[in-house]
């Protein structure tokens, strides 16, 4: 009974941890993801490169930075009545782990470079076989790598500038149940499992940043160029139910829909970071940041097939804005405790909230330690992303644009772990 | 140490656990249980459902089949998906179009090469939420895939081979409807009517009963059993302007000791309706029959398409040797009888009429017999499906009582005359067989008003007042020859 109580409480007290609104991920340091992401005004580590690359001109020395995020996440669905009849659904438990790893030098006292590793767009949704919303989606992942080369120049004792290119790498995923004769009103029968992998080209985006930082006082701004992947070389396949309930259905899918080719693209936004940070006292400081994400580049996904009709799945999302905030506390020389605290609007309009991602305004609440060894660094947290409850029905009316109309309850868990090695002061 | 990190590990699992969301309300929407059933609405059937009109099949009637103006209604018009034909349309003639009224002509409205180049939306990846087939008896909608019969409707709107060889039931099955409308059986009789009484072209009750009922039980299995069904019977088919249209010309002549009305020559008077009546001929005191070669059995109607061959040839205008045989065989002298016979033909050409001799051949009437005949099949095809549908419990629209009653009273101020009586109140199109804008409309209120039976359901009627005048323009004098040739060979088949 105590445990339960224990474990209520620390819902309620972490409320909020991140993956970013859409499919935005920002973890990619646990120091910084524990202090809410809100670090563009700061330049403590070499994930700097990543939230912004002029910081490294304040960072000493040769610095290696490298962790990982392990994020599950669970959706639940109840269908709207009478549509669907109340029904109730979760996604699958799945873990992702998206990497932050860096390595920064520092040239002289004006130049710094490094290079970055990143995943910053992504998704994972994945619905189990009975999902009746599986004629639109039954898994979808997307998965980014972002490997960044950057420079910073420190133009004054106060000023840097950096940045650099992004070259940008991506693959995905979609597996869909195959209901050759869906439409308004009716799915129509399934008869299988359509399956699209893709592995993009490489796209290339870049960023460019500013830090103004004083003794006890900082301020950043960092903009990341959109890119677009392209994917020239997808699979789709196909596979059929033997025992379909409608053969003739099946029978027509064997005949027209068969294995072949899929191209399509996909954007990932621009966006852009301003934050204030201060150092209340030697030991605790805090930061708060300000971000606006272009979503709305993401207005469709295409998928032009071979030989089957191009089929367009519309998402015309909104640009969106996030607020985060962040303190540490160094409780010793050693030892430093963080929290973080996110409020991320999502830019998916009601119409595309649906099984391929079922987003939602969220609140995320970090909470971080820090402890540091001598040249080397040990950073570890947890942020709870807490979904507000979000339905597709509004005044009674259905509004999902495949008609697949309910309520969405989601959240995620992140745990951080993180290490900074001192390779050279 | 240990315990500390004991607990860590049993708080964090608890807080995965507990944090775990909570299943959320299922939200309401503004539907009802019960209005689950207009989901999904696809429709069986021939020609009357295809919206065929005027001789044949092209967008403009397709957007005004009676399945089109219900989806209208019901504001899904926009995803209701037909197989729209473009222009200028296709009749059962290879290369025609249909019918339009020009000038107060029935003209064609054009030509074409290839049926399937017409069709505007063949690549739509699911069957036809209209799945009506021009032509479709009742067998064909069980078992025909294509158009290898002579049929290129069943080609446009089956679209096999690229649909596995599905049937119109199939293809309504796999679609997965929640309201399937059935409107089958006409054709089962039509031909017989249209063919001038072949009664080979009825099809036999024992089969029908069989198909009608296998029919209705793989329907019945669509969504494991819930699925709603509506029925409509077959409309008397001796009862529609193609055959009645010259049933104002039927007299006795007690002169010539005919006692049973029979057909005699007639000419068009302007009617007040703006249209025309056809007006028997007094010759001096008694009426000339129309020379028939079915005169003896007892003719019963005279077929639309003779309309033109009478005006234009002659034909079934006797001559003065077959009215002096005439009337010797009534009993006159023979001299009385050839001077009578020259003044009568002479009195014929005074009023336009041309006295060829030739007889109006058995496929342009229709006797007695064979409207008893046609009748009984009409009636024995309602009765199988009256039976079927009240044991399934199955609801049924009285499509013949329907018809009857458009005849008898006028719906909605619709009449069932034919245009050329009746331009601009007729519920019928220009080939006098199938509905018009307006007649459409009343079929679709006639299914609307069964849904608004069903619990939680209200349709808004259509105001059919909108679709008068379709024929606006002069009003004919005649159907022109090669329309009246377009109309006929449609719906008349041969029997395998």
């Amino acid at each position: 009974m105590n445990r339960f109580l224990i474990a209520f409480i620390l819902c309620i007290s972490m409320t909020g941890m991140l993956i970013g609104g859409g499919f935005n991920i920002y973890e990619f340091g646990a120091r910084s993801s524990t202090l809410g992401g809100a670090v563009v005004a700061q330049a403590y580590d070499a994930s700097t490169i990543f939230y912004n690359p002029s910081g490294l001109a304040f960072l000493p020395g040769t610095n290696f930075y490298g962790g990982v995020s392990l994020i599950t996440s669970n959706s639940k669905f109840a269908g709207a009545l009478p549509t669907w009849g109340g029904a109730e659904h979760e996604t699958e438990s799945q873990l992702f782990s998206p990497i932050g790893v860096y390595l920064s030098h520092h040239f002289s006292e004006k130049f710094a470079a490094g290079i970055g590793v990143t995943n910053p767009f992504g998704l994972g949704v994945k619905w189990a076989n009975d999902f009746p919303g599986d004629y639109i989606s039954r898994k979808s992942q997307i998965v980014s790598f972002y490997v960044s080369p950057v420079l910073a120049f420190r133009i004054t004792q106060e000023l840097s500038i950096g940045g650099g290119p992004d070259i940008v790498y991506s693959s995905v995923d979609l597996i869909q149940g195959l209901y050759p004769f869906k439409g308004p009103g009716s799915t129509g029968p399934e008869v299988g499992e359509a399956t699209l992998n893709g592995n993009s080209g490489i796209g290339i985006g870049f960023s460019a940043s500013v830090m103004y930082k004083t003794e006890r006082a900082a301020i950043g701004f960092l903009y990341r160029h959109q890119v677009k992947n392209t994917f020239d070389d997808g699979t789709a396949k196909f596979t059929y139910y033997e025992n379909a309930a409608d053969q003739n259905a099946l029978a027509f899918a064997k005949l027209n829909i068969k294995d072949q080719k899929v191209s399509t693209e996909v954007t990932y936004p621009n966006f852009l970071s301003f934050g204030a940070y201060y150092l209340v006292t030697p030991k605790f400081g805090v930061e708060v940041d300000v971000m606006w994400f272009r979503w709305k580049v993401v207005d469709e996904l295409v998928l032009d097939f071979e030989t089957l009709p191009t089929a367009v799945l519309p998402l015309n999302y909104d640009n969106s804005w996030q607020v985060r905030a962040g303190a540490h506390f160094e409780a010793t020389e050693q030892l430093s405790f963080r929290v973080g605290f996110i409020y991320d609007q999502s830019p998916q309009p009601i119409e595309s909230v649906g099984p391929l991602l079922p987003d939602a305004n969220r609140n995320d609440f970090t909470v971080g330690v820090g402890y540091n060894f001598g040249r080397v660094q040990a950073d570890a947290g947890y942020m709870l992303v807490n979904f507000l409850e979000r339905s597709t029905v509004e005044d009674g009316v259905g509004k999902n644009e495949n008609s697949f109309d309910g309520t969405y309850n989601s959240d995620a868990n992140l745990f951080f772990l993180s290490i900074g090695i001192n390779l050279r002061q | 140490m240990k315990r500390i990190i004991t607990f860590l590990i049993i708080a964090g699992i608890i807080v995965l656990i507990a944090c775990t969301p909570k299943y959320p309300a299922a939200p309401e929407l503004n539907i009802k249980q019960n209005q689950l059933v207009l989901s999904k609405m696809v429709y069986l059937g021939n020609s009357l459902t295809a919206g065929l009109q005027s001789a044949g099949l092209v967008k403009d009637f397709q957007m005004h089949s009676y399945p089109y103006l219900i989806a209208q209604q019901l504001g899904k018009a926009d995803v209701f998906e037909q197989p729209l034909i473009d222009d200028p349309g296709i009749s059962s003639t290879p290369g025609v179009g249909v019918l339009d009224f020009v000038n107060g002509n029935i003209v064609p409205r054009g030509t074409y090469t290839d049926p399937l180049a017409l069709l505007l939306n063949p690549t739509l990846s699911r069957p036809y939420d209209n799945l009506g087939v021009p032509g479709a008896d009742l067998n064909d909608v069980l078992n025909t895939i294509d158009g290898t019969g002579g049929n290129p409707f069943f080609d446009l709107v089956l679209r096999n081979p690229n649909f596995a060889g599905m049937t119109q039931l199939e293809q309504v099955i796999a679609l997965l409807p929640s309201l399937v409308t059935v409107w089958v059986g006409s054709n089962d009789v039509l031909g017989a009517a249209l063919a001038g009484g072949d009664l080979t072209q009825i099809t036999p009750p024992g089969e029908f009963q069989t198909n009608y009922a296998t029919m209705l039980t793989e329907l019945g299995s669509i969504r494991g059993g819930n699925v709603g069904i509506i029925l409509l019977n077959v409309p008397n088919v001796t009862d529609i302007p193609y055959v009645n249209v010259l049933d104002s010309v039927f007299r006795t002549i007690p002169l010539l000791g005919i006692n049973n009305p029979v057909p005699v020559l007639f000419k068009t008077e302007v009617n007040v309706l703006g249209g025309v009546d056809f007006v028997p001929i007094d010759f001096g005191g008694f009426y000339l029959p129309l020379y028939t070669s079915e005169f003896y059995s007892g003719v019963a109607h005279v077929l639309l398409p003779f309309l033109s061959e009478y005006s234009d040839n002659g034909l079934g205008v006797p001559n003065a040797p077959i009215i002096t045989a005439t009337l010797i065989q009534a009993g006159w002298d023979s001299l009385t009888a050839a001077a009578t016979a020259q003044q009568l033909e002479a009195g014929m050409v005074a009023a336009g009429l041309t006295p060829s001799g030739v007889p109006v051949p058995g496929n342009l009437t229709i006797t007695a017999a064979e409207e008893a005949a046609i009748t009984g099949a009409v009636t024995g095809f309602n009765q199988i499906i009256s039976g079927i549908a009240g044991t399934a419990a199955i609801p049924l629209i009285d499509a013949n009582d329907l018809l009857n009653d458009l005849n008898m009273n006028g719906v909605d101020g619709y009449s069932g005359k034919f245009i050329l009586t009746d331009p601009v109140n007729t519920a019928f199109s220009l080939d006098g067989v199938h509905p018009n804008n307006g007649g459409n409309a009343i079929i679709a209120n006639a299914v609307i008003g069964l849904m608004n039976t069903f619990p939680d359901i209200q349709i808004p009627l259509i105001d059919t007042e909108q679709y008068k005048g379709q024929y606006v323009g002069k009003p004919v004098a005649k159907i022109s020859k090669e329309a009246a040739n377009l109309v006929r060979p449609i719906f008349v088949k041969k029997k395998n």
